[in-house]
């Protein structure tokens, strides 16, 4: 049950965490899918690709092939500026949002 | 020593992923596919073995990507059949039926097109351009190079030099002949759409078959000398159109016979010109055959690995 809510709340937000993180530097999948599970924000990486096709397709991240030390070459992904502007209005908002939220639900007065 | 093949950890494991993935979007699948291989490139078994504990089980990948995919819910209407096959031939030919103009129509028809990637149109699109660059490019080279031998001063007509009239020419029929080569690419390239889009009833299609690694490696091999550069062309495009083999396979492919081409031409050129262009036919004679046997050994060394992976 809590479960269940917990993946309705991820489900809105999660896309919004994926431009947080590529706000600070370009990431590649796995990297991203990595602290992306380890905050459970997603259950695995097949979560992360559709994902990052749908905000590709939609002009928000774009991708580079860069070489690593190590010898792979990688597929990073980066912010454009339309994603940017996307997360700057997510930030807007999302300060505003939880305080309404709290307002609603923040107290569990049956349970005082 | 097993450093040149991906251990069998990984190749079985991609295997079960590509097979979990059918149905999903191409380009879902594509990305994901890239993505866990750059990941598990390079690794070995151990590595790659705990690399995999942590994706999961790839039926629980696919799962995840399915739901997520899903919930993007709106897929753009497919186009019919018939239209990459059309774009793909007035790419390919349509510039001979109706000079220029059916090429134009053609290309117009491959960025409307949704069977293609964005990386693939441009690539249609650009390469006559590059292929016919490559003409003037040559003759340049041929003048700098033939004009250092030479005496100062000397402004004889090189007849090595073709006039600009047999360059335009030259150039055209080139393209046209690029052209069909693209369009056969591109044919090759939608295809993997349909396999996806036929997915539920042809659940296996989705891993490469042997036959075609093998004829992908046998064309690069030795389809340059049954039809010159056309027959190593189709070997090339079938290697980048495959999902088999890594970017830097894929690369490793393509330019081991024009490396090796262009290294024994560099090597003659400076030799002939520290002998004081003696022995001008001799010379122009090792290249012919070092032309033609080099790449041969290169490809067949390149082709052996290729297959191994």
């Amino acid at each position: 049950m809590t479960a269940d809510v917990g993946a309705q709340l991820r489900k809105g937000v999660v896309e919004s965490c994926v431009l947080g993180l590529l706000s600070r530097e370009p990431m590649y999948g796995w990297q991203l899918s990595e602290t992306l599970i380890a905050h459970r924000m997603i259950a695995s990486i097949g979560t992360l690709y559709p994902m990052l096709s749908r905000l590709r397709a939609q002009g928000l991240v774009s991708t580079y092939e860069q070489a690593s030390d190590a010898g792979p070459v990688r597929k990073y992904y980066r912010l454009t500026d339309a994603g940017t502007e996307q997360l700057n209005n997510f930030r807007e908002q999302w300060g505003p949002f939880t305080r309404t939220v709290h307002d609603l639900v923040g107290k569990d007065d049956t349970h005082g | 020593m097993a450093k040149s093949t991906a251990p069998q950890v990984v190749r079985s494991y991609l295997t079960q992923l590509e097979r979990a993935l059918v149905g999903l979007p191409v380009e879902v699948r594509d990305e994901i596919m890239a993505g866990i291989r750059e990941e598990l490139d390079g690794l070995d078994a151990a590595a790659a073995a705990d690399r995999i504990e942590t994706l999961g089980d790839p039926e629980f990948v696919a799962a995840e990507a399915r739901a997520e995919a899903g919930a993007s819910a709106a897929e753009p209407p497919s186009e019919p059949r018939w239209f990459p096959v059309l774009a793909a031939l007035l790419v390919a030919v349509g510039g001979i039926v109706i000079p220029f103009i059916g090429w134009i129509v053609g290309i117009a028809m491959v960025w409307m097109s949704k069977s293609w990637r964005l990386r693939d149109k441009w690539i249609a699109t650009l390469t006559p351009f590059a292929a016919v660059a490559v003409i003037p490019l040559a003759t340049l080279l041929i003048e700098w190079t033939t004009g250092g031998s030479g005496s100062a001063g000397q402004q004889e007509p090189n007849p090595l030099i073709p006039a600009a009239y047999d360059l335009a020419w030259s150039g055209v029929v080139f393209a046209l002949l690029v052209n069909v080569i693209v369009g056969v690419w591109l044919l090759v390239r939608s295809r993997s759409r349909w396999r996806s889009a036929d997915a539920p009833t042809r659940q296996l299609s989705g891993v490469q078959p042997t036959w075609y690694s093998v004829l992908t490696v046998a064309l690069i091999i030795v389809g340059g000398y049954v039809v010159p550069v056309v027959g190593w062309l189709v070997g090339v495009a079938m290697l980048w159109a495959s999902d088999r083999w890594s970017r830097r396979d894929k690369w490793l492919g393509t330019l081991a016979g024009p490396a090796v081409i262009v290294a024994a031409v560099a090597v003659v050129l400076i030799v002939r010109l520290g002998a004081g262009d003696t022995g001008n036919l001799l010379w122009w004679h090792l290249v012919l055959v070092g032309g033609g046997a080099l790449p041969l050994i290169a490809n067949l060394i390149v082709g052996i690995r290729l297959l191994r992976r």
